[in-house]
């Protein structure tokens, strides 16, 4: 009871801080309902009282009153104030690489040479592949202010012009993330994304009738030359519930690897917050990949500081 | 101006990407579910007619945030004589819902943290939600509440001295020991 930490971990404790379930199916359904509605200022008026007489019940006489003046209050205080934050600058706050750039998808190979077939093994291409995904990623956060560097290098042409073996395509990814990093000291998070080899139905999941590509957080443990560990996986395990808090079940989970003869630290012993995401499995097509690039993006805006 | 469809959507993305902070925010601020839910509406429809000055507002999230402080306070000032029944109902509620001998002791436990949490000052409470429930950072509090960086280190030492000698430190340590 004596440090901050723990009062703060007993006050948390004592409430339940999620809210229901029904509630946030509720509040949608209300705001979209209302965003329909209020199409004039006029509407608006009258739809602020309304609501409030449903929120304040029996104080219905006092909150009109503060109901009605309240917009305009919101908009002197809240408009001018703001100082640009941080989100706002043009340093790049977020690195994003694919590692293994040719990693691609069946269904849109498929799709271009409709007389071959392909298995988890071929389901690589050229330029139909992750770095797609990657830019994806990369003006999806531009879009929300938040500057960002994509890795666009070709590992796997250089492996194999290098003749080089696959495993070593994280020493080749490691140049480039150590290059950008000495630069911009102002990058938070790195992001390797990768996808999966599961099936359609381990790594595809629908919300509202819309397919999103399931995600897996990999974290590299200590023993295989990660010092950051526990701050990767703290990272890790936050991104995985904020995911999860707005897009119920579309992170697998955090998944920490140890040692073994091919595997290494992929390079998050460089920075705190770094992490390896599969979005989807070879069976996603683009679609359901952006589709998970706009939720994570949603949540990367809610991590930068 | 915002087209209907436009609106929707972006009312939309904006509550889905700060219901839960500011749920969080509100259900300690107010010590109870009803409340909390109802503010928690209460702003995102503050925020839907407020729609169209989005382009003037740089920092969405602290500017949600400050909304939500708004609705904490106004109501707080409105209704200082229902505290005590609602913490009164509270109880009931949450002693209804568990094993009576299993949760005793916990119940006594939140009991006192929630008296404490309701006895702070509003300002007190919300620096303390803000800081160490909803984990912003100092300068996103300080934007939330619209004071100086400074203020929000002060008064959020004030705030958690105070809540400890409310705590009754020894107390609390008894029941955490026990349970």
């Amino acid at each position: 009871m004596r440090t901050e930490k723990e009062l703060m971990e007993l006050i948390k404790s004592s409430y339940s801080l999620e809210p229901r379930e029904d509630f946030i199916q509720e509040t949608e359904k209300k705001l979209r309902l209302k965003a329909r509605k209020s199409r004039s200022k006029k509407a608006v008026g009258f739809l602020t009282v309304a609501v409030s007489v449903f929120i304040l019940g029996f104080f219905a006489l006092t909150s009109f009153n503060q109901q009605t003046k309240e917009p305009a209050i919101q908009l002197s205080t809240n408009t001018n104030q703001y100082q640009p934050s941080t989100i706002l600058t043009d340093d790049p706050l977020v690195y994003i690489s694919q590692t293994h750039n040719y990693e691609s998808f069946l269904p849109e190979l498929t799709a271009i040479y409709p007389e071959e077939t392909f298995n988890v093994n071929d389901s690589i291409h050229e330029t139909i592949n992750m770095t797609l995904v990657g830019q994806r990623l990369s003006s999806a956060l531009k879009q929300r202010n938040i500057n960002n560097i994509l890795d666009t290098n070709d590992n796997t042409k250089q492996l194999q012009e290098k003749e080089l073996p696959y495993q070593d395509a994280y020493k080749i990814s490691r140049i480039n993330m150590q290059d950008a990093l000495m630069k911009n000291q102002s990058i938070q998070m790195a992001f390797d994304l990768h996808r999966d080899s599961a099936r359609r139905e381990v790594t595809t999941l629908e919300i509202d009738g819309k397919a999103y590509a399931k995600i897996t957080i990999v974290v590299s443990e200590g023993d295989a030359g990660n010092s950051n560990y526990e701050k990767n996986q703290e990272f890790a395990r936050q991104l995985h519930k904020k995911i999860n808090d707005k897009y119920p079940g579309i992170s697998r989970g955090v998944f920490s690897k140890s040692y073994d003869t091919y595997q290494n630290h992929y390079n998050q012993d460089l920075l705190n917050q770094s992490a390896v995401i599969e979005i989807g499995g070879f069976e996603n097509t683009l679609e359901e990949e952006y589709n998970t690039v706009e939720a994570l993006a949603n949540v990367i805006q809610t991590l930068v500081k | 101006m915002f087209q209907s469809n436009e609106k929707e959507e972006k009312i939309l993305e904006i509550y889905n990407m700060y219901y839960l902070d500011v749920y969080r925010f509100l259900i300690v601020f107010t010590g109870n579910r009803s409340d909390a839910e109802d503010f928690t509406q209460e702003v995102f429809i503050r925020v839907l007619h407020n729609l169209s000055e989005l382009n003037r507002i740089s920092h969405l999230k602290a500017w949600v945030m400050s909304i939500a402080k708004n609705v904490a306070i106004d109501h707080y000032r409105k209704r200082r004589w229902l505290v005590y029944l609602s913490e009164k109902v509270l109880w009931n509620e949450i002693t209804a819902e568990k094993e009576p001998d299993v949760m005793l002791e916990q119940d006594e436990l939140k009991k006192y943290v929630h008296a404490a949490i309701s006895k702070l000052k509003p300002p007190f409470r919300a620096v303390v939600i803000l800081r160490g429930i909803n984990e912003f950072s100092i300068k996103e509090t300080a934007e939330i509440l619209q004071c100086s960086e400074s203020k929000v280190k002060v008064n959020y030492h004030r705030a958690l001295k105070e809540l400890r000698r409310k705590l009754n430190v020894e107390n609390v340590e008894v029941f955490i020991n026990a349970n």
